[in-house]
């Protein structure tokens, strides 16, 4: 039956972003062929290996076919390895666009399709940009309608497609210059860390070796953090570049990046957890990132622009874009419980650990340099030990209300995630041995979502309190429904 | 807010199991045993070999008692509103699926389950974090019991 589809080919060009895109990756080793071949008097392997390349392209091009029907999206690709794969629309997910660095070059982009199952994606690549938002808004119009029949199974229901959505409304961009305000702010931290880190090495070396080893040293460091800083900035704001967030009635649009530039579309139902985060520097500078975790595609990296709501919103603006998306507060105001007191106990223990394991010997290592530099890890690692497990007692707290569960966690970087009680998927403790002679264990509540955010654990609760909070989160989960299709 | 409800998992695993990991473990450290006895012999090292049979025999007994209390640990529970099951020596877990979020089921049987009558039950949720809540090497009636309440 596949056979008698209208099956239509991918963009010619996809053939020259097949080659690049070989060369570039996997066979990276015949640029040299190509580029040297000549030259060593192997005019003719160049050439082949040219042939093969293209053709292979060609070929992959030629065997790759998409068809879309009134019920499924079927796609088949392969040269050798024939592979077929039909999405009924009732079952689509979410569609969305991709444009990959060497597609975006010859002006092609890929059409994702995304299923419920983990069978996988269609990934239809590649598409002129013009086809490809074509057929994105087709595919979503034909998914609308296929789920709008079936919802609208009530007698009497008009069994006619859907109006078209209204357009959608712009609920926030991210400016580039704030994108490098916060990345700048968001490894400042680390920065100071590590410069501190190079000048007690540099102090060290000024000791042992001399001012001259020493002024290298601090040379070699700082530039080292300046390429950190260049490097880490310029990922985001190519990754992250011209965010946009857009709320239809229906779905949340998100759009990013400057290089691959990509475009997901979710449902906010699907949304299963929603997490404010910032670091200390960032904080101050009144920003925040805005997470989310949702029940649908892939898992997303943690920084990834595609499961954020916002990568640097100012605090004003969070609560607009929290309420605008999945219609509820971020829950700033609410107030916490702490957690035990004991936390801070277990946390010295480890320090205490990592203080014999590893500052222990390496203090051996900084006396056989200066004997007074034996006492340099011990006089820093206490402090920060000490004020590190106390900070992080101070900022664990969670909330439970009727509706939802908050849990603010996190040192240097916050972090305040809330899971509304009905999409609660399991819960379940874990006490090790040290933490039962302390009468505590941690609480793990899941979800549906995908990706980093989709659990909270909430560490060193005391016993009764965790159980009696994992029956109550149990309950709430029972007495409500959870499927896909909200 | 609700008061807390008393455990529910009180079943624990069928005592055949205790046995099967009993047998298991001693027949592993036979066979450890009975290499290194012959290697042993082969090559001459005496004193390598009575330390391997004392260590063999140490750490079996110290596995014999880890699997008497991870029998006694191991519980597993139903009522109406989820399922429950505690078990663990050193780290211990408990864990508690909502019967409205179970999504699929799974029964498995290995070839000496099969041989002792019995089926382990895997219960899994949505979402990719949610571990799996299995119950293992349960007696074949009690896991399709199990298997066709959760379905029904």
């Amino acid at each position: 039956m596949i056979g008698e589809l209208d099956w239509r080919r991918p963009h010619p060009l996809t053939v020259l972003v097949l080659v690049a895109s070989f060369v570039t990756g996997n066979g990276f080793p015949l640029l040299f062929v190509f580029a040297f071949g000549g030259g060593l008097g192997f005019d003719t392997l160049a050439v082949a290996a040219g042939v093969v390349t293209i053709g292979f392209g060609a070929l992959g091009w030629f065997m790759t076919g998409y068809a879309i029907t009134d019920e499924a999206v079927h796609y088949r690709s392969g040269i050798l390895n024939r592979q077929a794969r039909s999405i009924p629309l009732a079952r689509i997910q979410q569609v969305s666009v991709a444009e990959p660095v060497l597609a975006r070059i010859v002006g092609l982009a890929v059409v994702q399709v995304v299923e419920a199952s983990a069978d996988g994606d269609i990934e239809i690549s590649y598409l002129g940009k013009d086809d490809a938002s074509a057929l994105t808004s087709r595919l979503r119009t034909l998914a609308r309608q296929h789920e709008a029949v079936v919802v609208d199974t009530e007698p009497g229901t008009s069994s006619l497609a859907p109006p078209p959505d209204p357009p959608a409304a712009l609920l926030h961009t991210t400016p580039t210059n704030s994108l490098i305000v916060y990345s700048l702010a968001a490894i400042a931290p680390g920065l100071i860390l590590l410069a501190a880190v190079a000048f007690a090495t540099v102090v060290v070396v000024a000791l042992g070796v001399g001012v001259l080893g020493a002024l290298v040293a601090a040379g070699v460091g700082v530039g080292l953090l300046v390429l950190i800083a260049i490097f880490t900035t310029t990922n985001l704001v190519l990754v992250s570049g011209g965010f946009r967030l857009e709320r239809s009635p229906r779905s949340l649009r998100v759009e990013a990046g400057l290089l691959s530039r990509r475009q997901v579309e979710v449902r906010p139902e699907r949304i299963q957890t929603l997490t404010v985060s910032s670091g200390p520097i960032v904080r101050r500078l009144n920003l925040h990132q805005i997470a989310f975790s949702a029940a649908t595609g892939k898992a997303a990296t943690k920084n990834s622009p595609i499961v954020q709501l916002s990568p640097a919103a100012s605090t004003d603006e969070v609560g607009r874009i929290v309420q605008g998306s999945v219609d509820v507060d971020p829950a700033f105001a609410v107030e916490l419980e702490p957690v035990s007191v004991l936390t801070i106990r277990r946390q010295l223990v480890r320090a205490a650990v990592i203080y014999l394991l590893v500052l222990l010997p390496a203090s051996v290592v900084l006396w056989l340099v200066h004997p007074l530099a034996v006492l340099a890890p011990t006089l820093v690692w206490w402090p920060v030990a000490v004020w590190f497990a106390r900070e992080r007692h101070r900022q664990l707290g969670i909330s439970v209300d009727q509706r939802r569960l908050v849990v603010r966690r996190g040192v240097l970087e916050h972090h305040l995630t809330q899971v509304p009680l009905g999409n609660i998927q399991s819960v379940s403790t874990r006490a090790s041995l040290f933490q039962r002679r302390l009468g505590l264990a941690h609480l793990i509540v899941s979800t549906a979502g995908v990706g980093p955010s989709n659990h909270v654990v909430i560490p060193d609760l005391p016993v009764a309190r965790c159980r009696e909070l994992e029956l109550q989160l149990a309950e709430a989960a029972a007495s409500t429904k959870w499927e896909l299709r909200a | 807010m609700t008061a807390p409800a008393e455990p529910i998992a009180t079943n624990p695993l069928p005592s055949a199991i205790r046995t099967l990991w009993r047998v298991v473990a001693v027949v592993q450290a036979v066979v450890i045993v009975v290499a290194g006895v012959v290697v042993g012999i082969l090559g001459d090292l005496f004193a390598a070999t009575i330390g391997l049979v004392v260590a063999a025999a140490v750490f079996l007994a110290l596995r014999l008692w880890v699997i008497n209390l991870a029998f006694d640990r191991w519980r597993w529970g139903i009522d109406h509103r989820w399922i429950e099951r505690r078990s663990g020596v050193l780290i211990r877990t408990t864990q508690v699926v909502p019967r409205t979020r179970v999504q699929t089921l799974t029964t498995k049987t290995g070839p000496i389950d099969r041989w002792l009558g019995l089926s382990s039950i895997v219960i899994h949720t949505a979402g990719t974090h949610t571990p799996n809540l299995t119950i293992p090497h349960l007696e074949n009636e009690a896991a399709e019991q199990l298997r066709s309440e959760l379905a029904g």
